[in-house]
């Protein structure tokens, strides 16, 4: 009874983490998008900070009409959304957030990471035939090229770091760093790879071709309002948040810092990372469909494959 | 054991699913839902690292590739219901594949396949280690073949699929008026292609 009441306990507590963690991220958003391009909207919204905006937000959401289309796919549609939650949720478990603070440390963390959040592109798949809708099916089909081309070189792009600290367990990648020195410097190209491809990954300008608004309306959530619409937000949100926690646990030395906590370390780290995810949103114009996928494929695979290499041949050498 | 019912039973209802459901999509979809399955009772084995591998390539990348494929192909959602008149003889089919099957777990459970394996496994047994190192040393052969295979498979795709037409504008671009330059080289590019397909035409 103990391990379901653990269990239990951690689910509410991720849960309640990734509603706070969108709620504050919707809130950052807007301000750097306010700053970046001069929009007076977010600069002059009411409340301490303009907080006032994000309260009225939930409440349209909460408010408005769940409205399903005539001819969508019933189930489809009403399960895509969770669908969309549920990677969103389970890839917190392996997340090194402290020095001994781990939800669950697997053994194979780093693959666990990768196959559960491939889902994403399923729950998009879900909701872009399921909406019966044929800007709905574009976004979804965009997004499979996408993410399918970026899925590639964002596992490949890892696997140096992997090389380096010889384990897939999270704790050991952060832990080795403490040793080493943090990956970032040795595998630059890595990172740089790891970043364009995470970006990609998360649907975020300059890759969000699936959800183009100028062309296709809103992609595979074009059909979806209130909670239902709310649902894929708070996903994306949480999985802008958990892509750059990853970054910073392979790249930045996670939780390791001189002074302050390990845990404060990782989330100041994981906030500067996600910053600098929306600097090149609100910077960027949006690229084309054959542009993105020749970045993917003739640019980020042969790079991370090299990088492979390169440091396979080094830590052979020494 | 409580794990190994409810998720094998899952497994049993979405194999079910996966064949009576009347569009692809869905077939698609319960096909993932019976390959998780299939993960979970890995992991109940303890085989964490084979486990996650199938979400990963199973349902994660060839299951997608499938909704890709079907997205791009059948427009329609109802898809194409079987003739009634071919049921009896694919029925007939399905219970002789059926009747093979299970005679073959039978006799290898006659034969003592199922017997218990050594009680307590070894240290770090189904962790990422202990598979590549098995898999890196024991099955060296078979992996490299298996390699083989696939490179094989791949080549074979390529070369059928650019056989066959030519090599048209991508899709969806809008047709521009190009340049007399571009066209010139548009023209020259599409020369390479067909003389480089010929030269293969001719080695084949």
């Amino acid at each position: 009874m103990n391990i379901l009441l653990a269990a239990a306990l951690k689910v509410v507590g991720v849960l309640v983490f990734v509603m706070a963690n969108a709620f504050m991220l919707i809130w950052l958003e807007r301000k750097v998008s306010g700053y970046i391009q001069r929009r007076y909207g977010p600069l002059r919204v009411g409340g301490p900070a303009g907080i006032y905006q994000s309260a009225a937000d939930i409440l349209k959401l909460l408010a408005k009409e769940d409205f399903m289309p005539g001819g969508a796919d019933r189930w489809l549609w009403l399960l895509a959304p969770v669908v969309s939650m549920v990677p969103a949720v389970l890839v917190y478990l392996v997340l090194p957030i402290g020095r001994t603070f781990t939800l669950q440390d697997l053994g194979v963390g780093l693959v666990f990471f990768s196959s559960v959040t491939s889902f994403t592109l399923l729950a998009i798949f879900m909701a872009g035939w399921g909406s019966n809708n044929k800007y709905s099916l574009l976004g979804a089909m965009r997004a499979g090229a996408q993410l399918f081309s970026y899925e590639v070189p964002l596992i490949l792009s890892t696997i140096g770091v992997v090389l380096i600290a010889g384990s897939l367990r999270l704790q050991t990648i952060v832990a080795a760093q403490t040793q080493h020195g943090w990956f970032f410097f040795e595998q630059i190209v890595g990172f740089i790879v790891f970043f364009i491809a995470s970006i990609a990954e998360l649907n975020r300008t300059p890759f969000d071709l699936a959800e183009g608004e100028s062309e296709i309306i809103a992609g595979y959530h074009t059909e979806y309002s209130g909670m239902r619409w709310a649902m894929f937000m708070l996903a994306e949100y949480s999985n802008l948040f958990t892509s750059s926690a990853l970054g910073v646990a392979l790249f930045f030395g996670g939780w390791h810092g001189p002074w302050l906590p390990g845990w404060v370390w990782f989330l100041l780290k994981t906030y500067i990372v996600v910053f600098v995810g929306m600097w090149i949103r609100w910077t960027l114009p949006r690229i084309r469909i054959d542009q993105l996928l020749d970045l993917g494929w003739k640019f980020l695979l042969p790079v991370s494959v090299a990088n492979i290499l390169g440091t396979a041949l080094v830590l052979m050498v020494r | 054991m409580i794990a190994f019912l409810v998720v094998g039973a899952a497994a049993l209802a979405a194999a079910i699913g996966v064949i009576t459901a009347r569009s692809a999509v869905h077939s698609v979809l319960w096909l993932i839902v019976h390959l998780c399955s299939l993960a979970v009772l890995y992991m109940t084995l303890r085989a964490q690292f084979l486990g996650l591998v199938q979400i990963l390539i199973y349902a994660g990348a060839v299951m997608v590739l499938f909704l890709f494929v079907i997205g791009l192909l059948s427009a329609q959602q109802g898809g194409a219901p079987v003739p009634r008149a071919q049921l009896p003889r694919q029925v007939g089919f399905a219970i002789f594949a059926a009747v093979v099957v299970a005679g073959a777990v039978i006799l290898a459970a006659l034969f003592g396949a199922f017997q218990a394996a050594a009680p307590s496994l070894p240290a770090g047994f189904g962790g990422v280690t202990a598979f590549g190192t098995v898999l890196f040393s024991t099955y060296l052969l078979p992996f490299e073949a298996t390699a083989m295979a696939l490179l094989t498979a791949i080549v074979a795709v390529v070369a059928l699929g650019a056989g066959h037409d030519e090599p048209a504008r991508p899709a969806g671009l809008p047709v521009r008026e190009a340049e007399p330059e571009a066209h010139a080289s548009i023209d020259v590019s599409h020369a390479e292609h067909r003389s480089e397909l010929a030269a293969r035409g001719g080695q084949r």
